[in-house]
């Protein structure tokens, strides 16, 4: 009986409450834009800028961020946040009113951001050209551009002078170093590299007409995936001969190459220019860079790119200016700064052609692999492909027929990409 | 001094209460109790009603204007809104049995106990009541509000597709339920992934529980000595943060690199893939959580062997009883029947042991024909969908899964234990 | 005779399985240190026994204009003494209730407790975050406390809950005929006989901020204000350039001190988990 009154009560109020239901508003009508703009050319007191947790980065860009607040007063708040968790807590961060009016991101996440409505597109205007124009394809969604490109990099060759007095050219010369100089028993490697990781082994892939999705007239079909193609297969044999003839241990991983490679017992190793500064620290004038050597087809790997871009928040309340910040961030004296402090490759092209840095042997070998490779795709389809097309590495590398294990990651992704709901 | 009033009708105060807290009281003549509850009552609703009002809203459409409404801000602002209510609620069925008492007092003609002494009367009986608030409104906003978010996340169509701001949530039923057992992608490796996370949960925990009753059991030998030094080094596992351990065996136990092989098996000729072969990287799991987990049921059980009557075993001794029957027929079941319900938290905290799984080889090896790692168990299999793939929906329908199979498998064992059983005798 | 020798073998081999327990306990904690001790960055050009000793790392973490490290320790060790102190003290409050008084819905709390912990947390971390920030609470250490304080009621309110009733009611009822109220028997009769309970929640409760990640990284973002477990995984979860031997350092350092408390505690620890967990 008294549970019975409880409960009835209880709906009553509820009812009660409902029933004067939902904000007051006119549906109706949008967010006024026109009056927002008035209040955008108004000079903010502070900026708040997300810059990934990164030593040397931090410390680059703080010199940087300190001359915009002399040129135009306006005080630069700068949290580190690492870039890959950077997407999340703006999710949360957004709309909870805490969000930067800057953030800094992977190109190949753009597709997710826009998705998920956290970036608004960026004007670049007359400034567009001043990129590199693989940064801006990489920054174009659907036709606009999304944030301003700030880093381009890639993958190549290093190699330790003490072991191979020049790089290898082709994929025959790579080959021998590592017939020649690997004693596993010993620790001593010819050629490393992750080899069960997607990132790294694509450009073999793409190197022999390997693709993860077609491209045209830069928009991805995320249907056609041409990752079980004749070209992919063959690159996938490639990768499995390295495994087979023991050049490179499946156990492989960043930390175990980068120990090795410091240590001196590496002859070659591709791996990205963000190690340039340790394995320079440990090798000294020993360490050279190369581009990738040329497959046997006589073409170059297609080394994924990465851009590293400045976003402009869609819950910045200043637009215009964070706009301004970020194209002064990234003109060419900022670049060039950028590049001498944190040793990273500018997506200005006129700083990438600056001799400071075709003068630099370490950079010039992934300057030039990089005119060879192609921006990884900026569709969020783009999130599935990683893990099934890593644990297919996983498989060629203990040795299954490449051709099965590709053809049910591909069958994996599209099951994915199905299920995570896209199209619907 | 009242004289009896038979006019005065209980059902008119109670409903009179049930308008607006006080009124009922009026109608009783209580003024002061009536003004008191008719403030409160108005400062209430004066405070939350835009709040619950917006919340309540949102709670049942979940936005309306994407970019402007934000789903998942107003599924908890209508959650938090809820849970606002029923204290309210509650307090408002106070109200009206209190109003029913007085009138019902009132039509017998009893005397009403003065202000102060009704106040004295609250605070005896509603002592444990004051003492429960502080931590049970805790316990309501940062416990039961985020278990409620997660289940309305279940019935949701949260996923990247549909991730606000630029999209609203929408309610979907029990279609990720129907998803989950329907869809091959999913049923697949929803079975095979339930499977390893039992199996895991069970050795694992069992080998803990085993190892730290047989080494407890050895040190709790009369003839050993040091037994407070070697019961310091047997709980510094426990001591050291599970997140550093993790890492380091995980360095540790690398195929090729790792000291394991290179170190400790080598002498014996061996190398065992214990990161790249999904039976061994289990296998490695539970020799890893083994390690983890021995020192807590080794505490637990050197206290309980102590408080173990001599007796028992003197008795025992006079029945001419073997080791093995001493052990099986008083030690054990002692040992057991005392703490089960924290073996059982065990068990239950290994089912949900996210951190060895995913800190040790984040779910590998990879499995061919398999959605999830070979190691991942449901929780990371959970993390896996929430934060690489944004399936924040499937993630939720299997969190809730995922909480009843451990709920129900608790509550029976719990059922069965001393300690609720005897709980009806207080 | 023979007796006699059956049971010095018996002793040896029982004193030979320790043994083999020392040493599987400590070789990854002095793993652990050597690797601390090593130079370079990576795991695995590390040996167990450094060819060069270094204590870089340490002098890093305690010296470099860009450490934060002692900040974060200071932010750990206040985090975990407020929690430490406040979960005690509400647990306890829920538990005396719990354990003394009958009132309704007692049956049902305690199957709550009992339910809420099974269900996974990770998916919560949204709506905690969300709940932070409509208090103002966010990228604050309050925030983090009071979401470990009270997160950590169904557990541990369970446990003292237990103890409580082993302690006889004998005894306040002796005190309340001496005239202590519900807070004076709280105070005089039930703290101090549950101390070893007591003891081991705080221990609990104080080292869960030490090793807990994932709440903090998404409650805190400002680096001054990060508890040590979160900056020292930012070492290592960085994809390209993690920082191992750095990181068994900062771990050492926070290993030490919680383990010296711990065994500090042991006598607690054994006693209070026994009646507490077992009703004795």
């Amino acid at each position: 009986m008294r549970k019975a009154l409880s409960f009835f009560l209880m709906a009553v109020l509820l009812i009660g409450v409902l029933s004067a239901c939902g904000p007051k508003r006119d549906v109706q009508q949008p967010k006024g834009n026109d009056q927002k703009t008035a209040e955008q050319d108004k000079k903010p007191e502070k900026l708040v800028v997300w810059v990934n947790d990164d030593e040397k980065q931090k410390q680059a860009l703080k010199d940087i961020f300190q001359k915009y607040t002399e040129k135009t007063g306006i005080k630069i708040e700068t949290v580190a946040v690492n870039m890959l968790d950077q997407t999340k807590k703006l999710a949360l961060d957004g709309p909870a009113g805490k969000g930067p009016d800057v953030f800094y991101q992977p190109h190949d996440r753009i597709g997710d951001i826009v998705l998920q409505g956290l970036a608004d597109p960026v004007d670049l205007g007359d400034a567009k050209g001043e990129y590199s124009p693989t940064a801006i394809n990489a920054v174009t969604y659907d036709g606009k551009t999304y944030g301003v490109p700030m880093v381009v990099e890639t993958y190549g060759v290093f190699y330790n002078k003490n072991l191979v007095s020049e790089a290898p050219k082709t994929m025959e010369d790579l080959m021998k170093i590592a017939k020649e100089k690997t004693n596993a028993a010993k620790d001593q490697y010819g050629f490393l590299m992750e080899a069960a990781n997607f990132y790294f082994v694509y450009p073999f892939f793409a190197g022999y007409g390997g693709y993860v999705f077609k491209n045209e007239n830069g928009k991805y079909d995320t249907s056609d995936i041409g990752l079980v193609n004749d070209g992919a297969v063959k690159g996938a044999e490639l990768v499995q001969s390295w495994f087979k003839n023991g050049y490179i241990p499946k156990e492989i991983t960043s930390d175990i190459m980068n120990g090795l490679f410091t240590k001196g017992n590496v002859a070659v190793a591709i791996t990205g220019p963000w190690n340039i500064a340790s394995y320079k620290e440990a090798l000294g004038d020993k360490l050279a860079t190369a581009p990738l050597p040329v497959l046997d087809n006589g073409e170059h790997p297609k080394s994924f790119v990465g851009v590293k871009t400045w976003m402009l928040s869609a819950y910045s309340q200043n637009k215009e200016w964070a706009i301004d910040f970020m194209k002064f961030v990234t003109n060419e004296e900022n670049s060039l700064h950028y590049y001498e402090v944190a040793g990273e490759m500018p997506a200005n092209e006129k700083a990438l052609t600056n001799e400071k840095i075709t003068n630099d042997p370490l950079i010039a070998g992934f300057a030039e692999q990089i005119q060879y490779g192609e921006p990884m795709p900026n569709v969020p389809e783009m999130s599935q492909v990683w893990e099934p097309m890593g644990n297919a590495l996983q498989f060629i590398a203990k040795g299954d027929n490449p051709k099965a294990v590709l053809g049910e990651a591909v069958k994996t992704i599209q099951d994915k990409i199905a299920a995570s709901g896209a199209g619907k | 001094m009242p004289e009896a009033n038979v006019r005065h009708r209980p059902a008119v105060a109670m409903a009179l209460s049930l308008l607006f807290a006080g009124l009922g009281q009026l109608y009783n003549r209580r003024y002061v109790k009536g003004i008191l509850f008719i403030i409160i009552e108005a400062s209430f609703l004066l405070t939350f009603y835009n709040f619950l009002n917006i919340g309540l809203w949102g709670l049942v459409t979940l936005g309306e204007i994407p970019m402007l409404d934000h789903s998942i801000f107003l599924l908890i602002q209508g959650l938090v809104s809820v849970i606002i209510i029923v204290f309210a609620a509650a307090l408002h069925i106070a109200n009206i049995i209190d109003a029913r008492n007085d009138a019902r007092r009132r039509q017998r003609g009893e005397p009403f106990p003065s202000l102060i002494e009704s106040c004295r009367h609250a605070w005896d009986r509603g002592f444990p009541y004051i003492f429960v608030t502080p931590g049970l409104v805790m316990l309501l906003f940062i416990v039961v509000l985020p278990l409620l978010f997660m289940v309305s996340l279940a019935f949701t169509d949260y996923n990247l597709y549909h991730s606000p701001p630029r999209h609203l949530l929408n309610w979907v039923g029990f279609e990720n339920f129907k998803n989950l057992v329907s869809i091959p992608i999913w049923k697949s490796t929803f079975f095979s992934v339930l499977a390893w996370t039992i199996v895991w949960t069970v050795v694992a925990t069992t080998a803990q529980i085993a190892l730290g009753l047989f080494l407890a059991l050895l040190v709790n030998d009369p003839r050993i000595k040091f037994k407070r030094f070697i019961r310091t080094v047997l709980i510094l596992p426990w001591a050291v943060p599970a997140f550093v351990t993790i890492l380091v065996f995980a360095a540790m136990f690398n195929d090729k690199f790792g000291a394991i092989n290179r170190e400790v098996l080598s002498l014996f000729g061996l190398s065992i893939p214990w990161m790249t072969d999904p039976f061994w990287t289990k296998v490695a799991l539970i020799l890893i959580q083994t390690w983890l987990g021995f020192p807590f049921v080794f505490a637990l059980f050197t206290g309980v062997l102590q408080s173990i009557s001599r007796d028992w075993y003197e008795a025992a001794d006079i029945d001419g009883a073997t080791r093995w029957q001493k052990f099986k027929s008083i030690t054990l079941p002692h040992v057991l029947y005392a703490t089960a319900p924290l073996l059982i938290m065990q068990y239950a905290g290994n089912f949900n042991n996210f951190n060895i799984i995913y800190l040790f080889n984040d779910g590998g090896p990879a499995v061919r024909g398999q959605n999830a790692g070979g190691t991942d168990i449901l929780i990371s299999w959970v993390y896996d969908l929430t934060f690489t793939t944004n399936n924040y929906n499937m993630a939720a329908a299997i969190s809730l899964i995922i909480g009843l199979i451990v709920c129900g498998f608790a509550i029976y064992q719990f059922r069965r234990t001393r300690s609720f059983k005897e709980e009806g005798n207080i | 005779m023979n007796r006699k020798w059956k049971s010095h073998i018996e002793v040896t081999l029982i004193y030979l399985f320790i043994a083999f327990m020392f040493v599987v306990i400590a070789y990854p904690l002095l793993w652990t240190i050597s690797m601390s001790l090593n130079p370079g960055t990576s795991l695995y050009s590390a040996s167990l026994i450094p060819e060069k000793w270094t204590f870089e790392h340490y002098k890093w973490l305690f010296t470099s204009p860009e450490s934060d490290y002692l900040l974060w320790y200071k932010n750990s060790l206040f985090v975990a003494a407020a929690n430490a102190v406040l979960s005690v003290l509400f647990t306890a409050l829920i538990a005396y209730a719990f354990s003394r008084y009958q009132f309704v819905g007692r049956k049902t709390g305690l199957y709550l407790f009992l339910v809420l912990q099974m269900f996974p947390s990770l998916m919560a971390m949204v709506a905690l975050y969300i709940l932070l920030n409509m208090l103002h609470l966010l990228d604050s250490l309050w925030g983090l406390i009071l979401i470990y304080v009270g997160g950590q009621i169904p557990f541990n309110a369970w446990l003292v809950k237990g103890y409580f009733d082993t302690i006889p009611r004998e005894l306040d009822e002796a005190a309340r005929i001496d005239g202590a109220g519900h807070f004076g028997v709280f105070f005089r009769i039930m703290l101090p006989l549950a101390k070893p309970i007591l003891a081991v929640v705080a221990l609990f409760n104080f080292m869960a901020p030490f090793t807990d990640f994932l709440l903090p990284s998404i409650v805190l973002r400002d680096p001054d204000k990060f508890t040590l477990a979160v900056g020292l995984f930012n070492f290592i979860s960085d994809r390209f350039a993690n920082n191992f031997t750095r990181f068994a350092a900062g771990s050492i350092l926070i290993a030490a001190p919680i383990a010296v408390v711990f065994l500090f505690l042991q006598r607690y620890l054994i006693s209070g988990l026994t009646a507490g967990g077992t009703k004795g």
